[in-house]
């Protein structure tokens, strides 16, 4: 089993970014230090209400200077706004970066104003997304591309910068609904598990995704990659008075941007806490939080856990103190699966 | 005086880009060691050639955690290729990222093959450039930001994300032709002069941008900064060996990329070496080059030489033993200046 990392770094409006980021290096360094394996991120624009990001690219690259050992990962780069030749070369520039140790997550996107911000019509987001993978793929290995659509013309071109890893960095894609999880199957290196899916939903999606990676003839994934949130602290009450109303907010804010209406079958995040956290957040004790986790293996077939630990407006000290708890009471114990 | 250097960081084909970007903290650890004031990058899509090279937003994010007290900057970001939500949240971060002491530099750009590849005509360059720039400066600094054209619609939007210096990081405008260089007088806080500018032109168009400014009811520039190609030995003929071929291969690069095509007053850059380098290049002993910066600096009211001191193919430690040079016999001299 592997244990990542990851950090929204999400902050209140009144929250100095520049502080923000140290605290962001502080639990880069003590993963780094507790031999974790891995560190992501997620990339929005305009963030709305109380909430402020840096963008993804430049704080990635800025935290792979601490991040020691460990893998780098986009989760997720919004393909569909972007254009092809800028990710193909930006993509290629992480993965040097990162010494040919980065995953590159990429996902649709959900947020209208995301998409009309970039004049990008969104019932244009699918065909865009495998449009743009399929070009960037092709500019990582061609020795001659031409291709010509409303968002980029070239005429015999060479990409001369290419990725350390070959053909190109693990493609993670983020996928909520049954027919993204297909569509994940068919184009992607491995399906990411939404850190707010249950789950039940997810083992029931697991079986679309294999089914549909066998009907597409590929391999099963070496990666299944699962984001959950997570609080540890010495029992489960400590736990929720540590991070629930932060946990709260961030669930709240979810659904206020719109991502409840790409949750599947019926599932909401837009609920109170007690029931949110069912089969969903990992929270409690050492012991509980390895019980809570256990299905994710022993039905799910985990094999790479993506901890978040931190939310806006969340004291660092109460992660870091999280973290250092999975670090010493949870890792040795993963480590055995 | 502020002294800078300026990393291309483009390589031939053959070359490890993981290698590279070892040589390239190199060069900056030394720069940061010996108290220079700033590094500098540039930015290019689909490098034709024997050249590749790094996206500048990812290697600059990566720089700063080496960079220490030195200013970040970008020399030059291609505006009317990019989204400007993009552009705004992206040099947000990046001045977030290096603690309030970023730069921005912005340009037209001039390579077709770019355009192209971002499906933006060559023909709207300098409106996008305008309006772009117009609302990026809106997006950093107002609350409510209602926008609309080809590339971009917002209604009511807040970014929350703002840079740290207010209302925003300097913004240095590239600038080789006259009109170009007035437009700079009007929307930037100063004109980058380009290395291949040579002295007469220097002069005849700082008085053009001084005469703009004044006319626009604009205070004088507060930083001329100008970018020199540098090449510094304990001899001439050790210089022009050492960095000769490198540096002519270079300039023979632009002239295939087309950016000969944007030199002002029938000035060119596809000229043997020798005559290339009359009034346009450093090079020589640490007196000569001393001598020679100094020349352009009476003439043209310098306050920060940002100088290039590596090109494709040079071996890195060349270039260090020359910035080594320039930083224990020039730099001292020019810090008097």
């Amino acid at each position: 089993m592997k244990v990542g990392l990851f950090l929204t770094n999400q902050n209140f409006l009144d929250k100095d970014m520049v502080s923000a980021l140290d605290e962001q290096f502080a639990m880069v360094r003590l993963a780094r230090d507790r031999g974790w394996d891995s560190v992501f991120t997620g990339q929005h624009y305009l963030n709305e209400g109380n909430n402020k990001q840096l963008q993804a690219v430049p704080f990635l690259a800025r935290l792979q200077a601490d991040a020691g050992h460990m893998t780098c990962g986009l989760g997720v780069l919004l393909v569909p706004i972007h254009n092809p030749v800028y990710i193909a070369e930006t993509i290629a520039t992480l993965d040097i970066i990162c010494r040919g140790n980065f995953i590159f997550g990429v996902g649709l996107g959900y947020r209208e104003e995301e998409f009309d911000a970039f004049r990008v019509p969104m019932k244009e987001r699918v065909k865009r997304f495998s449009g743009h993978l399929e070009l960037i793929k092709r500019l990582w290995s061609e020795e001659s591309v031409s291709h010509e659509d409303d968002s980029c013309k070239l005429v015999n071109v060479r990409m001369n910068i290419r990725p350390v890893q070959k053909p190109h960095p693990p493609i993670w894609v983020a996928a909520n609904q049954d027919v993204a999880v297909k569509r994940a199957a068919r184009v992607g290196d491995a399906w990411m598990l939404n850190p707010h899916a249950t789950l039940p939903t997810l083992v029931r999606q697991l079986a679309l995704f294999r089914e549909e990676r066998k009907a597409a003839k590929l391999p099963p994934p070496h990666a299944v990659p699962c984001a959950r949130e997570i609080v540890c602290a010495r029992n489960r009450k400590e736990a929720l008075d540590l991070a629930g109303p932060y946990l709260t907010a961030k669930y709240q804010a979810y659904t206020q941007w719109g991502q409840d209406e790409a949750m599947p079958g019926g599932d909401s995040i837009n609920q109170p806490l007690d029931e949110l956290i069912q089969d969903r957040f990992i929270i409690g004790s050492p012991e509980d939080c390895y019980r809570q986790l256990e299905p994710y293996w022993k039905q799910a077939g985990v094999n790479h856990l993506i901890f978040r630990a931190h939310w806006a407006g969340m004291p660092l000290g109460s992660a870091l103190h999280s973290m250092r708890m999975i670090s010493d009471e949870l890792l040795p114990a993963l480590r055995k699966i | 005086m502020k002294v800078g250097v300026y990393l291309t960081n483009q390589h031939y084909l053959d070359k490890d880009l993981i290698s590279a970007l070892d040589e390239q903290i190199a060069m900056v650890k030394l720069a940061r060691d010996k108290g220079w004031d700033s590094l500098f990058t540039g930015h290019h899509y689909l490098n034709e050639g024997n050249n590749h090279a790094l996206q500048w937003v990812p290697y600059l994010a990566r720089l700063q955690a080496d960079a220490g007290h030195m200013a970040v900057g970008i020399g030059i970001l291609l505006l009317p290729l990019h989204n400007p939500v993009y552009v705004a949240e992206t040099a947000a971060s990046m001045d977030v990222i290096c603690r309030g002491n970023f730069i921005l530099g912005i340009g037209l750009g001039y390579r077709k093959m770019e355009f192209d590849a971002f499906a933006v005509p060559m023909d709207q360059r300098v409106r996008r450039f305008e309006q772009h720039l117009a609302l990026i400066k809106r997006l950093w600094t107002e609350d409510s930001v209602s926008y609309e054209d080809e590339t971009c619609k917002l209604e009511n939007v807040r970014m929350n994300l703002r840079p740290v210096q207010k209302p925003h990081m300097p913004i240095w405008i590239a600038a080789n032709q006259d009109a170009a260089v007035k437009r700079a007088a009007r929307l930037g806080d100063a004109w980058m002069i380009p290395p291949h500018a040579t002295l007469q032109n220097m002069v005849g168009q700082m008085a053009m941008f001084r005469e703009e400014r004044k006319a626009a009811g604009l205070p004088p520039a507060t930083e001329v900064p100008c970018f020199r190609e540098i090449v510094c030995a304990p001899s001439r003929a050790a210089a022009v060996e050492m960095a000769g071929p490198y540096l002519a291969e270079k300039y023979a690069g632009y002239t295939r990329w087309g950016q000969n095509q944007t030199m002002p007053r029938g000035d060119s850059m596809d000229q043997e070496l020798d005559k290339l380098i009359t009034d346009r290049f450093i090079i020589g002993t640490p007196e000569e080059c001393y001598q020679q910066l100094e020349t352009i600096r009476k003439e043209v009211g310098v306050t920060h030489w940002v100088l290039r001191a590596h090109w494709p193919g040079m071996p890195v430690s060349s270039s260090l033993m020359s910035m080594r040079l320039l930083a224990d016999e020039v730099v001292p001299a020019l810090r008097k200046s």
